[in-house]
C-alpha cells in the first residue's frame, strides 16, 4: 500500500515542478520521509501478528503541499497521516531501511527493533502482546542492548 | 535472567496467546474492523456478518487498539457492532463524545486518545456538529443577522468564521 502512495505522491512532484519551471517559480525541494509505529512494522512484512490502526506516524522534511498531497493520497488508500505523528518519540540510535528512492521523494522504514523499543517505552500496555511476540521471535542483539540502556523492564512483558 | 531465558518465556507464553488468538471471537471481531477499514491486520480474513460488542471486548484484552476505537465506533457508527447490552463505563465515554466533552478514562485510555478517533471512524469525516446555546444582546444579534444575510450564509457559519479568525490572530 506505502509504496503505491510515495510512487504517486513522486510522480506528483515531479509534475508540479515541471509546471512550475515553465511558469518560472520555485520547484518543491527533494524530501525524505521516514515511517515509524505500526505501518512500518506491517511493511515490514514480519513473522509478527500486527494489527494495525489507519493512522500513519512519520517524521518528515516535506514541505506543506507534499504534506497535503501524501494526506490526501494516503486517505485514498484509507490510512490517515497522524498529525501528530512527528512527535512520536524514537530511540535516537533509530536506523532506518530504504523503502523508496524517487527522483523527489525518498521514503525509508524505522527498523522492526527500534520501533519495539519505542513502543515497550512509552505504551507498554498497549503494546504487551507485540513484544512478547517480538522476543519470542529471537529479538536480535540490538533490542536487548537498547532495552537496558532505556531501562525497559522486559521481564514484565513474558510474565 | 538472561537473553535466552527471556526468549523462552516469551515463546511459552506465546503458546497461550495464540491458541486465543484462534478463538471466534478474536477472528470475527478483528475480521470485521478490517472489512470496515479501521485495522488493518495481514493474517486475519474480513468478515461481513453480525459481531456482538461483548465478543469486541474478549477481543479487546489481545489487541488493546479495539478499545481504543470502540468508544469512537460506538458514538459514530453504533451498527458496526450489535449491541445488547453496552458496560456502564463504555456508556458514559460514548454519551461524553457525542455532546463533545469526553473527559472520563475508558479502561485506561486517556480521554484524548480515544476522541481522536471521532474524526477517523465515521464515513462522514466530519464531526457531528453540537448544539450550543447563547444569550446574545439585542445589537450583537442584529450584527449576526446582517452578516448572514450578506453573506447568504447561516449565523451558526458566521460565528465559526469570527472564531477561527479569532484563533488566527
Amino acid at each position: 500500500m506505502l509504496m503505491t502512495v510515495f510512487t504517486d505522491l513522486d510522480k506528483w512532484v515531479d509534475n508540479e515542478n515541471r509546471e512550475r519551471v515553465e511558469a518560472g517559480m520555485l520547484m518543491i525541494a527533494k524530501c525524505e520521509i521516514r515511517v515509524l509505529g505500526q505501518t512500518a512494522l506491517l511493511e515490514a512484512k514480519l513473522d509478527l501478528h500486527v494489527a494495525s490502526t489507519m493512522d500513519v506516524d512519520v517524521y518528515a522534511n516535506y514541505e506543506y503541499a507534499v504534506k497535503k498531497r501524501f494526506e490526501e493520497l494516503l486517505n485514498a488508500a484509507g490510512k490517515q497521516l497522524d498529525p501528530v505523528g512527528h512527535e512520536a518519540w524514537m530511540p535516537k540510535e533509530t536506523e532506518y531501511l530504504e523503502y523508496f528512492i524517487g527522483d523527489w521523494v525518498r521514503a525509508y522504514l524505522a527498523k522492526p527493533e527500534y520501533i519495539m523499543i519505542s513502543k515497550a517505552k512509552k505504551a507498554p500496555t498497549k503494546n504487551d502482546l507485540l513484544i512478547s511476540e517480538y522476543i519470542a521471535s529471537g529479538a536480535c542483539e540490538r533490542f536487548f542492548e537498547l532495552a537496558k540502556k532505556y531501562q525497559i523492564d522486559l521481564e514484565s512483558f513474558v510474565k | 535472567m538472561t537473553n535466552q531465558e527471556l526468549i523462552k518465556k516469551a515463546q511459552k507464553k506465546m503458546i497461550r496467546i495464540k491458541k486465543q488468538r484462534r478463538d471466534l471471537r478474536y477472528i470475527k471481531t478483528l475480521g470485521k474492523l478490517r472489512r470496515e477499514g479501521l485495522l488493518d491486520v495481514r493474517d486475519v480474513a474480513e468478515y461481513r456478518c453480525h459481531v456482538f460488542l461483548n465478543e469486541a471486548l474478549w477481543a479487546a484484552k489481545l489487541e488493546p487498539r479495539i478499545l481504543e476505537l470502540l468508544p469512537a465506533l460506538l458514538a459514530r457508527r453504533p451498527k458496526v457492532f450489535v449491541c445488547l447490552d453496552v458496560p456502564q463505563e463504555l456508556e458514559l465515554v460514548v454519551r461524553e463524545l457525542r455532546v463533545g466533552r469526553a473527559k472520563t478514562p475508558y479502561q485506561g485510555i486517556p480521554a484524548q486518545n480515544y476522541e481522536r478517533w471521532m474524526d477517523l471512524v465515521g464515513h462522514n469525516k466530519l464531526r457531528p456538529k453540537i448544539m450550543r446555546s447563547f444569550r446574545l444582546s439585542t445589537a450583537a444579534i442584529a450584527i449576526l443577522e446582517t452578516l448572514a444575510k450578506n453573506q447568504n450564509t447561516s449565523q451558526s457559519a458566521i460565528i465559526q468564521q469570527a472564531l477561527s479568525a479569532l484563533v488566527r490572530d
